[in-house]
């Protein structure tokens, strides 16, 4: 098939059924207002934020939430997964990897210094260490995960 | 058809036992605990912690009379394990404590020797000196260069006779367990183990190996020479203790309880583990030699990786 006839085969798709719609990207959610305290822990996130482009900062917003859903709904239902700091970040990364890389096709070190900042806020609040994940720390987590996805909206800009 | 030969080890030293419970600050439980308490209508196991930091946690068989170490060291896993699971504690859990190591410091420097060419074997009070004075090693841990993968019966013969080498002992000191107080009856076991202590139990009785309905095996005259860890009790209509075998994964078979109500046993307890009525836990106590552990100095923390992952 050359390159004409493609083309003419694209033509007579749209023709018929119109524009294809574009990828869908996530419209922002309601977001709650973190805490002072939890305002502080993510200032490091809300420097980045303000480089990233809207769709980006949205594409964060929609980590951030469903990643806090994630943890806060763990062990109501059945056997808590997330039981340790390994398989809070474990859970994490495959969210990233999900919504980051697959869903929004970004790529690692798209903006300098953003992990960084994420790994500094989550290693400051939840811990650096490898351990059992406590209620309060899961409630940190909680609470740190709807945070981001505040700073996200860049209101403190 | 001969049974299977099933190395057992425990060899009574009454009045060595009773030096070492005197020479304790708080010689029993009553005295070291009195404010533990058992519920008495909850079952308490101790297995789904060690479940909980090793999913594919694994006993062996021992291989000659070292039963002392392999009772000690199954009681440091449950120790260890819930220290972390129930009580919070941010240690890392590296791997099986080595039973060989808490063997040899019984048989040797727990008893201020420098040499044991004596038979096989040891007894409760030794390695409750071992391990609160020398320690133990584990399993997959590197100690300068020597990472111990395997079980071996030859290294328990050896060291058992030599003792712990020499350049292994610093580690070992590293950890060690807080405090062994003697347990005497099954009440003072259910204190014990509600509070997450297991019990290292040693005594000459014997079982059937086959559980009965409900789960247990009975007691017979077959006069087992034997150390082994208590990791479970149950109440309700037929109280008892959870049996810890040191025989290997399919030494006992039959209906099971796993302490968890609406939950299987696990496989890998399933076949080395029964549960042992309480008037016959109250005989095998009664002999003196039979010790609770807690505090166990772990493993402090491993730092995560980055929590991003190389993704962002």
């Amino acid at each position: 098939m050359n390159l004409r006839t493609v083309a003419a085969v694209v033509l007579l798709a749209v023709g018929l059924f119109g524009v294809p719609p574009l990828p869908a990207i996530p419209t922002s959610t309601s977001v709650q207002e973190p805490s002072d305290e939890m305002k502080t822990a993510v200032k490091p996130v809300l420097k980045v934020v303000s480089r990233m482009s809207p769709i980006d900062r949205l594409w964060l917003q929609n980590i951030y939430e469903n990643f806090a859903k994630v943890v806060a709904s763990d062990g109501i239902v059945d056997e808590p997964v997330v039981t340790s700091t390994d398989s809070l970040r474990a859970t994490h990364i495959a969210v990233l990897k999900f919504i980051w890389k697959g869903m929004a096709n970004n790529s690692p070190s798209k903006y300098e210094g953003l992990a960084e900042a994420i790994d500094e806020v989550m290693s400051g609040v939840i811990s650096d260490e490898s351990r059992p994940l406590t209620p309060e720390m899961r409630k940190s987590a909680v609470e740190l995960c709807r945070a981001i996805a505040w700073a996200g909206l860049g209101k403190d800009q | 058809m001969a049974a299977p030969w099933r190395p057992q080890g425990y060899v009574p030293n009454p009045k060595a036992a009773e030096k070492y419970v005197s020479s304790l600050k708080w010689p029993t439980l009553a005295e070291a605990g009195p404010e533990l308490k058992s519920d008495d209508k909850r079952d308490v196991v101790l297995w789904p912690a060690i479940i909980r930091v090793k999913p594919n946690y694994s006993r062996v068989a021992q291989a000659i009379g070292s039963c002392v170490g392999h009772g000690f060291a199954g009681c440091i896993d449950a120790l260890s394990s819930t220290e972390i699971v129930v009580h919070g504690e941010p240690e890392d859990w590296p791997g099986r404590c080595l039973e060989a190591s808490i063997y040899a410091l019984s048989r040797v420097e727990a008893r201020g020797l420098t040499r044991n060419y004596g038979g096989d074997g040891s007894y409760g009070a030794a390695a409750a000196e071992a391990v609160t004075n020398w320690g133990c090693l584990h399993y997959d841990v590197d100690y300068n260069g020597t990472i111990f993968k395997e079980y071996s019966g030859t290294r328990e013969k050896q060291w058992g006779a030599s003792g712990l080498p020499d350049e292994l002992e610093p580690f070992a000191k590293r950890r060690t367990v807080k405090t062994a107080t003697l347990v005497t009856n099954f009440k003072q076991l259910c204190d014990a183990i509600s509070s997450g202590y297991p019990v290292a139990q040693c005594s000459q009785q014997g079982f059937v190996f086959k559980r009965d309905e409900d789960g247990f095996c009975k007691a017979n005259n077959a006069g087992w020479s034997h150390c082994t860890a208590f990791i479970g009790k149950r109440m309700g209509k037929r109280p008892g203790a959870l049996y810890w075998q040191s025989w290997g994964p399919k030494s006992n078979s039959g209906p099971h309880y796993s302490g968890v109500p609406g939950k299987e046993m696990h496989p890998a307890f399933e076949g080395c583990t029964f549960w042992v009525d309480a008037d016959v836990v109250d005989r095998m106590l009664a002999g003196r030699d039979s010790y609770a552990l807690s505090g166990y100095k772990g493993f402090p923390p491993r730092k995560l990786p980055r929590w991003t992952g190389g993704v962002l």
